[in-house]
């Protein structure tokens, strides 16, 4: 395919972009696999110590499988009850719509040190504190807004005819939805589920509150590996989770092979 | 997404489990946790934790069988969120000494048993023991150089010369905390006399930091503080001494003055409700005794608090340690106590400074 | 119609686990350290300049990061919705791999490439750019940097989806009737995309009005931002009614910009009903 000046210019300029939001993460790699235990640039020294140290230590295990297993849970919690709200938003009768619109997205406005406070007392109360439970809810409570804006958008420009004829044709609500709605806002969806996924697998202030000390999140890990000096463990961490992303992407990749479909 | 069709009641089947969940969630269970041979001791962590698992817990079983089980980050906010949630998790918590008052002032920690922890072997000093607190450890904020700038006979000896910006130019590292040192050093560098250093006089110190206000990296972090000497951006620096003489270890060209460091503490309290309340007293003693300090002394370098297991070192560790022989007579002790009751002010005033 | 009972799970959630706590704390706002209902918490953060000011400076630098963030992020949205295969893999990758590191190891990595010595000042003496090395961290200049990093997937992600379900056939029938390519990008393309747009610059705008480790590791003197002093007063000193109090200004003022954006930019469209 022949690119136009302009398409060439905005590839070019979308290289430029990645490279600002990959350098920062990338600059780690290196980092982790520095000999002594300062965190560096340049590194000084090779080794894999840090990669044995977290592959070697059961609490980083465990804190790595708490947090996939709860930002999977919360993926699929949050995004089916904010999916929900944002039909009854774009295609109900909300009493008060404005202030149900405000109180569905305080989760993201107030700052994670609020909500961590205040929610442990009540968290603390229903005996949710330290438990995995109690982590899912409460990684869902902060998932939900993302959810919904990003579903409530899809929804906004979405012809309805289609869904319409469909029920005209016979088909059932549930049906209509599922065979018509749903393909189409299935993008919004996915950038719906991806920020439900990332806000748990990435939250750490909150975490810190109600994972007590059996509910322990992989970020939470990482921030005990940070508080009192670096500790080089959470630089190999990264870098792992780095790799496993791009196998993941590159696994998508294979699977689609050139470009069919959409991946957003 | 595709799953959902071939399975239409998906989303209910996950509220349904939402529900349940909400209504079996584990009710107090947590209280099992808290069983007869277990002290909970919430700490900094990172290597200071390892030093105290070699020194004092892995021993402590040993001879008592109570388990230690450590958790990291002693934040005063959890404390007070558990204590008012009555589901407190934590025995011991080391924190800075202002909360020796503003835990009290809270009511969100327990008077000590001092008739099960002996005192007569710590060292004396105003404030440092109190009904709810025990002394740690000591640490100090030392001035450290750039040796590639400076040189052991010419680098800054007080805060006179640390402020002087001509015969010592290049930026200076300090914390960005009201208490972390910055406004006594400005005093100090004011003429101020040690004495007359308290009650400080914040709008005099602020406007001795104005006079470099553009010469100063200012840390939040003491993580921070090592990566601004070590990448050689800040060339004088207000540091904790344990970071720089870990750097320095590790090759950074930077070494200490010892001349008007500051020197502070940490504090062992009691939290409110502690579920092994009597275990963590016997912890308490077994740690302050002197052969617990001589065994912190030969793995951390934290300053001890009995001051005879400093005679028990071997020669040349005691040198190492913060407060040992080679800053004696140099230093200046923090007053905590005013800290604990004006942090909040003073820190308004320094923030109020940092935007003019 | 009942559709609207589909968002009662919803908020029954978010009420039980965050409103009613926050509720609690928001109350305790309006009372003195002492206990009795009083508005002393308020009263202090009218008559203390600084407070207003760091409420300030926090809109001022979240407007901003929005604003840096729409600008890259729109053409990144509509090059990655162009893109095919290992390209767009590519893109897709690069937007989503902040995420895949821990914020503080990122904030490093940041200092690493910005500090006076980093890398990216040995690039541009290297190339001769500039004669000194540039300040970008440690400064205002260093927040936003970090900030509109971080914020970046979250305005990219809406608006690419928003592009990717757009009927093409519409940018045909406007070329095909004699449209100019930039008269169909303003009429038609841009107000497509529009809800995506709202979306990710909501989410943004508000996400940055909590930021906190950012201000803090690559700020200066100047970058006190408000959920510094709300940390401060709920952590280290303490006065949970003082802070409680800064959190209730806070998320009156998100509300109140929040209304604003409805009403003056005309996005009221985008959160009522569909026809």
């Amino acid at each position: 395919m022949r690119l136009s000046r302009g398409e060439a210019a905005l590839a070019g300029f979308a290289g430029l972009v990645s490279l600002f939001l990959v350098l920062p993460s990338l600059i780690v790699v290196p980092m982790s696999f520095n000999a002594d235990n300062l965190l560096r640039f340049p590194p000084h020294g090779f080794s894999l110590g840090w990669y044995e140290a977290y592959f070697g230590r059961d609490d980083w295990r465990l804190a790595t499988w708490n947090s996939v297993t709860i930002a999977l849970a919360v993926t699929v919690l949050a995004t089916t009850m904010g999916t929900s709200a944002a039909l009854a938003l774009v295609r109900g009768r909300i009493p008060l719509r404005n202030l149900y619109i405000f109180l569905m997205l305080t989760p993201m406005i107030a700052p994670p040190i609020v909500s961590a406070v205040s929610m442990y007392g009540v968290f603390a109360r229903l005996g949710l504190v330290g438990t995995y439970p109690g982590m899912v809810l409460a990684h869902t409570v902060l998932a939900l807004p993302f959810v919904l804006v990003n579903v409530v958008a899809v929804l906004q420009r979405m012809d309805w005819r289609l869904e319409q004829a469909a029920r005209s044709l016979g088909a059932s609500a549930a049906r209509a939805f599922f065979e018509v709605t749903l393909p189409m806002i299935r993008p919004g969806l996915v950038v719906a589920a991806i920020f439900a996924f990332i806000t748990s697998f990435d939250e750490v202030v909150v975490a810190l509150y109600i994972s007590g000390s059996s509910a322990i999140t992989l970020p939470v890990q990482m921030w005990s590996g940070l508080r009192f000096e670096i500790n080089p463990v959470v630089a190999a961490v990264s870098t792992l989770l780095l790799g496993l992303s791009v196998l993941a992407l590159l696994a998508i990749g294979f699977l689609r092979r050139a470009g069919a479909g959409s991946t957003v | 997404m595709s799953k959902a069709k071939s399975h239409p009641s998906t989303r209910r089947t996950v509220l349904k489990g939402a529900a349940a969940t909400l209504i079996l969630a584990p009710m107090p269970l947590r209280r099992a946790f808290a069983a007869e041979g277990e002290v909970v001791y919430a700490t900094w962590g990172g290597s200071w934790a390892e030093a105290m698992r070699k020194a004092w817990f892995g021993p402590f079983t040993e001879k008592t069988g109570i388990k230690v089980r450590t958790i990291d980050g002693p934040d005063y906010g959890k404390i007070r969120a558990m204590v008012k949630a009555n589901n407190t998790e934590w025995d011991i918590v080391e924190v800075n000494p202002d909360f020796q008052w503003i835990g009290p002032r809270e009511n969100l920690v327990e008077k000590l048993d001092f008739t099960v922890i002996p005192t007569d072997q710590l060292v004396k000093g105003e404030n440092l023991l109190t009904d709810y607190s025990l002394p740690e450890a000591f640490w100090s904020r030392v001035m450290a150089y750039n040796t590639k700038k400076f040189s052991k006979e010419n680098h800054p000896r007080d805060f006179v010369e640390f402020w002087d910006t001509k015969r010592f130019p290049g930026k200076r590292v300090m914390y960005s905390k009201a208490n972390g040192g910055v406004l006594e050093a400005a005093l100090l560098a004011d003429g101020v006399t040690v004495d007359k250093l308290y009650p400080l006089d914040i709008d005099r110190a602020l406007k001795k930091l104005d006079k470099i206000k553009d010469d100063v990296l200012w840390y939040e972090t003491n993580a921070q503080a090592v990566q601004f000497m070590q990448d050689e951006r800040g060339v004088l620096g207000l540091v904790a001494d344990g970071r720089v003489k870990f750097i320095k270890d590790k090759g950074a060209p930077v070494e200490i003055e010892y001349a008007q460091s500051q020197l502070t503490w940490t504090s062992y309290m009691v939290v409110k409700g502690a579920p092994n309340r009597a275990n963590a007293m016997k912890l308490l003693a077994f740690m302050t005794s002197v052969d617990g300090q001589k065994a912190i002394g030969m793995e951390y370098t934290y300053g001890l608090v009995a001051p005879k297991a400093y005679d028990l070192l071997p020669p040349g560790r005691a040198e190492m340690l913060s407060n040992g022989p080679q800053q004696q007579g140099k230093t200046v002790l923090m007053n905590e106590k005013w800290w604990g009751e004006n942090l909040e002010k003073t820190q308004e005033k320094l923030d109020a400074w940092r935007l003019s | 119609m009942r559709r609207g009972a589909l968002g009662i799970p919803a908020l029954l959630l978010v009420a039980v686990f965050l409103l009613y706590p926050l509720a609690l704390l928001v109350e305790l706002g309006f009372h003195a350290k002492t206990g009795e209902w009083s508005l002393a918490q308020y009263e202090r953060i009218a008559t203390t300049p600084i407070y207003l000011l760091v409420l300030w400076k926090t809109a001022w630098v979240a407007g901003l990061v929005t604003c840096i963030d729409l600008l890259i992020g729109y053409p990144f949205a509509v090059a990655l919705s162009r893109a095919r295969g290992w390209w767009r893999l590519f893109l897709l990758a690069a937007v989503l791999m902040p995420f895949w590191t821990n914020l503080l190891v990122r904030t490093y990595g940041w200092i690493v490439v910005l500090h006076p010595n980093g890398l990216l000042n040995s690039i541009l003496l290297g190339l001769g750019v500039v004669s000194e090395p540039i300040e970008l961290v440690q400064n205002t200049i260093g927040v936003l940097i970090g900030m509109t990093q971080i914020m970046l997937p979250f305005m990219v992600l809406p608006i690419a989806a928003q592009i990717e379900r757009m009927d093409r056939r519409l940018l045909q029938a406007a070329r095909s009737l004699g449209a100019s390519p930039r008269r169909t990008f303003l009429h038609v393309y841009l107000p497509l995309t529009l809800p995506g747009v709202f979306a990710g610059a909501l989410v943004t705008l508000v996400l940055s009005f909590g930021f906190f480790v950012i201000p803090a590791l690559l700020g200066g003197r100047r970058d006190v931002l408000i959920a510094q002093l709300i940390d401060f007063n709920l952590t280290k000193v303490l006065n949970w009614e003082f802070a409680a109090a800064l959190g209730t200004i806070l998320l009156a003022v998100t509300m109140g910009i929040f209304l604003a954006a409805q009403r003056w930019l005309g996005l009221n469209s985008l959160w009522t009903e569909a026809r």
